[in-house]
């Protein structure tokens, strides 16, 4: 059965407010749960153009134009890993929870990851912000073009060190990440393709904050990358990656991972990059096709992922509709291991397992009794009452089953969910939302919220 | 630990400027409303009430007499209630309700669910809002805070209202169990008790209410709620004795506490206040009642009012309110003979003379202050917390680099007098292609020198010029554009200064705000943020120099003085909406409309303060600290909103 064969609700599988908060979590930031329902009763084809969406809603145009004044005001150098930084991840993070545009904003999240630019080598906000925002407004449509733009991206020619890259001293930095972590991976080009590559960058430097080809330093000269001759330039280089035939499965793979499961299977690999062929590498024409899939709804796919900090903390305070300090949001990823803008290393976050150690479990314990009780720097505000719905006043049981399906991204296991209807039917649960809160914080201490 | 942001968040400004206003708000009613018992002032347009017939004139035992003897704290308040019912006809209101702002926040789910509660009050209560706030607030109302027993403990807190009427009284106690049933949130249900003829509700086993004749009582305990209705009782019964002609009898007395509050304030207040300074130690068990400043700028400021706050015995505070100006004081008794010899660095000896204060153009907010830093910095250790020792530290290594080398508090403190006066002001960017994104205002410090200021001048200019060198070297790692240094004269003095050249457009524009620029006159230093600043400032002090140093605005006797200008502040605060508004998104979480509205609504607000000071003077007996507001007069346009 091919693993991109569309979901049929009814003969594959119900599809009903679990299957929308499954979509949702993955494709986007999550959804409250009484517009899981909501959509649920409209139908999968709904749910998908709500996803699909393009409109992001006043409230996250404001918040994008804000970002741009807070990026364009700051200072460079050292300065911008200050308040502006904290402030600009505070309104990156706004926008994620605001947004009628979730795929797009995830995509960004995702593009942002693989190609990993830090600024705390850049060291400049306008940079680092025009960089995201090229991920969010090119990264949902034709991969070719998001790389050819990523090529030119002034972050990224400071990043990947292009701007030392001369006609005399070559620098094979960008050419070996273009190909190794950004089109093809490991083992599909040789030393001399990245040397001959890195010629084909040379000049491609960045004045007054914008790209520009530096002529005089640029080797217009022959040179083979991958198998093709002539007096190629970078824009060349990228074309030739991206048709190289393992663009389409490394793409896929990460995809997959990123949306779908930490291992997928080999088959799907080929399914989803054989989409990615036929739809000319657009991303987003693919990713719709694969959350429409019995394979994206497949029962093993449920809860098979952790989520990285900003899409966990994000996604919990959608879910109750909650506010907080965004800023101190974003100190709260970093300590959990993912600080916007600023990813360990050329290789991104690792992802997955690597989200939980000891300290980022703390760290997220932390989070979720901020989130449940409210209060001290984070200073979450949610409105318990609706969250609860029509469980706020109903037994122990049906407020633990209300409360998982609000806040967890997977089913609760058989054992957990007996110790929380224990403890909530107990009079140490309390009465009133000082219940619902207790509840709350215990379902967000369980596994299962560090899955989705 | 993270740190925690030291400035004062957006709601937390807005929150003070909305209370000073709403102390100022009472203001105008105190003017046209009496605030002794009588008639409330009759509505705008409106005819005064026919006046019944007078009845026959009887004598209220004082209030004040139901109140504990051994009191922790103690409040008396008069004319309060006439001040509430009067509040809805009063210009203030329509000036209020007028706001844009305000019309705003009348269409908010949260506004709407105000008044839906105070519907639901009014229909539990039977009683309007304003007549309701009236009730509550009684005329008079007494508080105080006691400790019950002897072994320390909470203390618990009881407050009589006078309503002067019985049947208000009770209503308003039955609405009380009225709204205690329909709350939810409530562990335990209301029930009801008697207590020597009064009939009362205790609400979630925590507060004792009761009706005693038209008194109505509140109190935190049982014991304390008995007792006081007991007095209550006995007291209207002695007064009603003493009532019967040919009856005398002896008032009932009030607390030592009570005594000396009424002793030591005005008469004019319509609130005072008072603190046993013992009792209250006694109650703070994990440290002084005033501990040392913990920050060395609140040292300086306030050092003497803590220092001789925990040597007091009773402090005393009121609240007057006289046509459009609000003052709120607070008194510490420090005999002038007692007062500690590190306290002699806050200019106490020279007090009576004038302190300067100085009015550059745009002016926000300015500090006048009489403080010997030289002494200051000797005393610090009885004046400050240990904490502060690393700031003294820091502050020293830097403004040695700052000073070539010298010691700040050896070789330069000595050089200052003990004057100094610090202005902020709106910028305007005159030299500006166009202004900041973000305007920063201005900031200048001026100090009195001893003697000719040219020898020490010369040292702050060579500090400037340091300082400019630096951050030119810092600017230039991180590609940003560089000060200008320039040395030019300027009617009569020179100015050292550095200036962003207009045309680099390399560096954000938030660096206009900074064009650091330093002159001496006569006996004055001037260091600015501002060129602009600076030769306002240099005109000012040249204009009349003797007149200047004979002239003050303040009272005889002050050692410090702010004094804002709540319409230049608000217009300030206006110029950075935009960024204000995303930090309270950002940073509180808010949501831009909330955002928006609470900094519309600040601003507004802001704008009906013409002036406010704070004010520290010293007198032979005492030191005292005082809040003041003035109101601005309406305008037209105000007016016709407000219609």
């Amino acid at each position: 059965m091919s693993a991109l064969a569309r979901y049929r609700p009814g003969a594959d599988g119900p599809f009903g407010p679990a299957e929308v908060r499954h979509l949702f979590r993955r494709a986007g930031f999550g959804l409250p749960w009484d517009d899981c329902g909501a959509l649920a009763r409209k139908g999968l084809d709904a749910a998908l153009e709500s996803l699909l969406a393009a409109d992001e809603g006043r409230d996250a145009a404001w918040t994008s134009r804000t970002a741009n004044e807070v990026a364009v005001a700051a200072d460079t150098g050292k300065m911008a890993a200050g308040e502006p930084l904290k402030k600009l991840r505070a309104l990156c993070l706004l926008r994620m929870a605001q947004t009628r545009a979730p795929l797009p904003e995830k995509l960004a999240l995702f593009w942002h990851g693989h190609f990993a630019t830090s600024v705390e080598k850049v060291q400049d906000l306008r940079l680092i912000w025009r960089q995201y925002r090229l991920f969010r407004e090119t990264g949902v449509a034709s991969f070719r073009a998001l790389l050819h733009a990523v090529s030119r991206d002034p972050a990224m020619v400071i990043w990947l060190d292009s701007d030392s890259n001369e006609r005399l001293r070559p620098n094979e930095n960008y050419a070996r990440e273009l190909m190794e972590l950004f089109s093809m991976g490991v083992g599909r080009y040789s030393e001399a393709d990245v040397k001959e590559a890195a010629r084909a960058f040379t000049g491609w430097h960045v004045r007054h904050l914008d790209f520009w080809l530096d002529e005089h330093e640029h080797d217009g000269g022959e040179k083979k990358v991958l198998g093709k001759s002539g007096r190629l330039d970078g824009g060349d280089v990228v074309d030739l990656c991206v048709e190289h035939p393992a663009c389409a499965p490394f793409l896929a793979r990460k995809l997959l991972c990123f949306y779908v499961h930490p291992e997928p299977d080999a088959a799907a690999v080929a399914e989803v990059a054989s989409a990615l062929q036929e739809e000319e590498l657009d991303v987003g024409r693919t990713l719709a096709r694969l959350f429409a899939s019995r394979h994206f709804f497949a029962p093993e796919m449920r809860g098979a992922l952790i989520p990285s900090p900003v899409e966990y903390c994000v996604a919990t305070l959608r879910a109750v509709g909650a506010t907080a300090s965004w800023k101190e949001l974003g100190e709260t990823a970093a300590t959990m291991g993912q600080a916007l803008f600023a990813p360990p290393n050329v290789k991104g976050w690792d992802g997955q397992a690597a989200w939980i150690n000891t300290r980022t479990l703390l760290e997220r314990g932390r989070f979720a009794e901020a989130v449940a009780f409210g209060g001290g720097a984070l200073d979450v505000r949610a409105d318990w009452k609706r969250a609860a719905g029509d469980a706020f006043a109903a037994d122990g049981d049906a407020l633990v089953a209300r409360m998982g399906d609000v806040l967890l991204g997977a089913p609760l296991g058989t054992s957990s969910r007996a110790a929380l209807h224990a403890f909530a039917a107990s009079p140490a649960a309390g009465t009133g939302e000082a219940r619902v809160r207790n509840v709350a914080h215990l379902l967000l201490c369980c596994a299962e919220a560090n899955l989705h | 630990m993270r740190r925690t942001n030291p400035l004062p968040s957006i709601a937390g400004r807005l929150a003070v400027a909305a209370a000073f206003v709403g102390l100022l708000s009472l203001a105008p009613i105190a003017a046209r409303s009496p605030w002794q018992w009588g008639e409330p002032a009759p509505a705008q347009g409106q005819a005064p009430a026919a006046k019944a017939p007078a009845p026959a004139p009887t004598t209220a035992p004082d209030l004040a007499s139901v109140l504990p003897e051994k009191a922790v704290a103690v409040l008396e308040a008069r004319g309060l209630a006439a001040l509430a019912r009067g509040y809805l006809a009063s210009d203030l209101h329509a000036r209020i309700a007028g706001l844009e702002a305000f019309r705003r926040m009348e269409k908010t789910p949260e506004y709407a669910q105000l008044l839906a509660g105070l519907s639901f009050v009014q229909l539990a209560s039977g009683l309007k809002p304003a007549d309701l706030a009236a009730a509550l607030l009684g005329d008079p109302l007494v508080v105080a805070l006691v400790v019950e027993g002897t072994a320390p403990g909470a203390p618990v807190l009881v407050a009589v209202a006078r309503t002067g009427d019985p049947d208000v009284a009770e209503q308003l106690v039955h609405a009380a169990r009225a709204l205690a049933s329909a709350s939810k949130e409530a562990a335990n249900p209301p029930r009801d008790f008697d207590h020597a003829g009064a009939h009362g509700v205790v609400l979630d086993g925590k507060v004792w209410l009761a009706a005693a004749g038209g008194d109505l009582v509140v109190a935190t305990s049982e014991a304390l709620a008995h007792a006081t209705l007991e007095r209550d009782v006995a007291n209207r019964a002695a007064a009603n004795t003493a009532n019967q002609p040919g009856a005398t009898a002896a008032p009932a007395p009030v607390g030592p506490l009570v005594k000396r509050m009424r002793a030591t304030l005005g008469a004019g207040s319509q609130v005072k206040f008072a603190l046993d300074v013992a009792a209250a130690a006694a109650l703070k068990t994990d440290g002084p009642l005033f501990p040392k400043s913990d920050n060395s700028v609140g040292a300086l400021l306030f050092g003497d009012l803590l220092a001789a706050a925990g040597r007091a015995d009773v402090l005393c505070g009121e609240l007057e309110l006289s046509g459009d100006r609000a003052r709120l004081a607070l008194r510490v008794p420090s005999p002038k003979a007692s007062r500690p010899e590190f306290l002699r660095s806050f200019g106490h000896a020279r007090a009576q003379q004038p302190l300067r204060a100085l009015a550059p153009k745009n002016l926000l907010v300015s500090l006048s202050l009489r403080r010997d830093g030289e002494l200051f910095w000797r005393d610090r250790g009885e004046l400050c917390d240990p904490k502060t020792e690393q700031e003294f530290a820091q502050a020293k290594t830097g403004l040695g680099l700052f000073f070539g080398g010298r010691s700040f508090p050896d070789e330069i403190l000595p050089q200052l007098d003990d004057e100094l006066v610090v202005v902020v002001t709106r910028q305007t960017y005159p030299n500006a292609k166009a202004p900041p994104r973000v305007r920063v205002p201005a900031f200048a410090f001026v100090w009195k020198t001893k003697g000719d200021a040219k020898k020490l001048g010369e040292q702050f200019a060579i500090g400037v010029n340091t300082f400019i060198g630096i951050l030119n070297a810092d600017n230039a790692q991180k590609r940003n554009a560089q000060l200008l240094p320039f040395v030019e004269p300027f009617e009569g003095v020179t100015v050292y200064g550095g200036r962003m050249l207009p045309d680099d457009d390399r560096t954000p524009d938030t660096s206009l705000n900074y064009a650091p620029a330093l002159t001496w006159l006569n006996d004055r230093i001037v260091l600015a943020t501002s060129e602009e600043m600076l030769h306002d400032l240099v005109r000012l002090l040249k204009s009349d120099p003797a007149a200047l140093a004979k002239s003050s605005p303040w009272p005889a006797g002050t050692t410090a003085a702010v004094r804002m200008d709540g319409r230049a502040i608000a217009e300030s605060l206006r110029e950075n909406r935009d960024h204000l508004v995303s930090d309270a998104v950002t940073n509180k979480g808010k949501t831009r409309v909330q955002a928006e509205l609470e900094f519309d609504l600040g601003v507004q607000l802001l704008d009906l303060l013409s002036e406010g000071r704070i004010l520290e003077r010293v007198s032979d007996d005492a030191l005292e600290l005082s809040l003041e507001g003035v109101l601005a007069p309406a305008t037209k346009a105000a007016r016709t909103e407000g219609s």
